[in-house]
């Protein structure tokens, strides 16, 4: 059974594409088949950590429009990762970079009962482990309905105000959506800041887990958007926390 | 924690009770040095004037003819003894005795009937000496008929002197006469002066630079202390990177300067690391939740028609996710 991950955040900026895509490919080199969706059509990102470039074919945008089904859209990027020993699998579906396709999707929307339907068959065409469902940051319909349809919803926020105040609302909606298990994850903590005692704080402000507080790191920003810095830094602080939240998954996905 | 320190009125710097404290010291010490040094310069004068007047009388009474003493001693009291050859020779020679040294005045004299007459003097041909002498001087007179004596200040119708005194002896050892010497205590005192005026300036140099020493002493000594305190003042604006190499020697070898340097230095660092701490702490960052506003903003997006169908069709659609 696959267990559907939606990684969303309330702002943009918090590295979700990152972690979404790192967590990713530690599950896959780990044996799992695991697939990435980047819902955020508007503006999409997370193709560039798995080597795309601009001109991607065959993209969510021509899956939401009906040019295609869903297993057309899909790359497989397991090579990125590589070893493929213990048959792990990664695969991506991309949206479209291009300008006339962002512009058609804010102009026109789309059908969201369409992109659900896409959530189910690639889960069941490809016997997925795991599903990412990358979202638009915010809440809307589109990632509402992402965060209605996943078995663990995946919260990523950066230490400050507005992000605190933005996570506890979406916390909110998804325990009144009924979401079985909720995870945060803080990312871009400055060294100075005490982590523990920041995670003590989040359990008590959200009565939820914090899987990973990620440290704030120049190497990953300059690494973000080229390669994926778990596995070329295994070592770094930061690729160990990527680690426990791939743990923390896989125990959610043993018990559930 | 306050930041005030108690007002004194008084500023008495450190360099200058050092300075002061040293000073008082050293002019005791300096005083009493001063006092022997000058006391010994004139007694050593003293001596040295005393050593050559018994030279001096030793030796006229060496040189003095002891057979023409005996002859002008044989002369009658009253008569002229000008015209005899023997003393005006005797008197010639005690001339050339002063000529050599004008300090001292050389005379003669005897026993005679048992009263002691002056010979060859100033005074009259065998005028008895009782007559212008006191009498304690007459004991050493007669004392210097037996053996040079030596006579302490003592003072007669003339001035005041120190005497000395030596038999005249002849071949047979019998005395016939004796020397007598006055030196004029004035030009003792003169001595004694001089003496006294070529130590002064050696003292009143040594001194003032003693002084001079203790007042670099006593700044050398206070430097490091105004550095370290100027260090603390930096130190308590927050400026922790401080170069504290210039307190303390500049040698290889430590003090206590440079192990209060140290010291201080391992403090500065420790106050800085916990200060580093400290703000740290106050970094340490609050997961602030207005919840009010918190509420508003749920109850804004659960108020909508799409979250009400969406809420009820969750299970649903979770279920179809899964299904088989």
């Amino acid at each position: 059974m696959t267990t559907v991950v939606s990684v969303h955040s309330f702002r943009g900026g918090t590295g979700k594409s990152n972690t979404t895509a790192n967590v990713a490919a530690i599950l896959a080199a780990h044996g799992a088949r695991v697939a990435v969706i980047d819902t955020d059509v508007q503006s999409p990102g997370i193709h560039t950590l798995f080597g795309f470039d601009q001109s991607v074919d065959h993209t969510l945008d021509d899956y939401l429009w009906g040019n295609i089904d869903i297993a057309g859209a899909v790359h497989d990027v397991t090579d990125r990762i590589g070893a493929n020993g213990g048959g792990g699998q990664l695969l991506l579906v991309p949206a479209s970079m291009q300008a006339s396709d962002i512009a058609r999707i804010l102009r026109d929307g789309y059908d969201v009962v369409k992109l659900n339907e896409g959530f189910r068959d690639l889960s069941e065409k490809f016997d997925l482990d795991y599903l990412f469902i990358d979202t638009h940051p915010g809440l809307n319909e589109e990632t509402m309905l992402s965060i209605t349809v996943s078995d663990v919803l995946l919260l990523l926020l950066r230490p400050d105000k507005q992000d605190f105040q933005g996570t506890a609302v979406t916390v909110d909606i998804a325990r009144r959506l009924s979401v079985p298990n909720l995870l945060l994850v803080i990312n871009k903590v400055p060294e100075s800041v005490d982590g523990e005692d920041l995670q003590a704080q989040m359990d008590v402000a959200y009565g939820a887990p914090t899987a990973a507080v990620l440290p704030l790191s120049t190497e990953v920003v300059i690494n973000a958007s080229g390669a994926l810095f778990s596995l070329t830094h295994p070592d770094h602080p930061w690729s160990e926390g990527i680690r426990r939240i791939a743990e923390r998954l896989q125990d959610g996905s043993a018990t559930g | 924690m306050t930041e005030q320190t108690p007002r004194r009125f008084w500023r008495f710097p450190m360099r200058w009770k050092l300075l002061m404290a040293f000073a008082a010291a050293f002019t005791v010490v300096f005083a009493f040095i001063a006092v022997w040094v000058v006391n010994y310069a004139s007694d050593n004068a003293k001596k040295r004037i005393t050593g050559q007047l018994l030279e001096i009388t030793e030796g006229a009474a060496r040189d003095l003819n002891a057979r023409r003493v005996a002859e002008v001693a044989a002369l009658p009291a009253g008569s002229d003894p000008a015209k005899n050859t023997s003393y005006r020779r005797i008197a010639e020679d005690l001339e050339s005795v002063r000529a050599t040294n004008p300090s001292v005045q050389p005379y003669t004299y005897m026993l005679d009937d048992g009263d002691l007459v002056f010979l060859v003097s100033t005074a009259e041909f065998k005028e008895p000496v009782a007559k212008t002498v006191p009498a304690e001087t007459l004991e050493y007179m007669d004392k210097g008929l037996r053996g040079t004596t030596f006579e302490p200040e003592n003072t007669d119708a003339f001035g005041t002197w120190i005497s000395a005194y030596s038999p005249i002896v002849n071949r047979q050892g019998d005395t016939v006469a004796a020397v007598g010497m006055d030196y004029s205590i004035a030009y003792v005192q003169q001595v004694q002066r001089e003496a006294r005026a070529q130590v002064f300036p050696v003292l009143a140099v040594s001194y003032v630079l003693l002084i001079l020493l203790v007042l670099m002493v006593s700044t050398l000594l206070v430097r490091p202390i105004r550095r370290l305190t100027d260090a603390t003042r930096r130190i308590a604006d927050g400026e922790y990177d401080l170069d504290l190499s210039h307190i303390g020697p500049r040698s290889r070898f430590s003090d206590e300067m440079s192990d209060l340097a140290d010291s201080f230095k391992v403090m500065a660092s420790k106050v800085a690391e916990r200060e580093r701490a400290l703000t740290r702490e106050v970094q340490r960052l609050r997961v602030e939740i207005d919840n009010t506003k918190r509420e508003e903003t749920v109850r804004e997006i659960t108020e909508t028609d799409f979250f009400a169908d969406l809420a009820a069709k969750a299970e649903d659609l979770r279920g179809r996710m899964h299904r088989k």
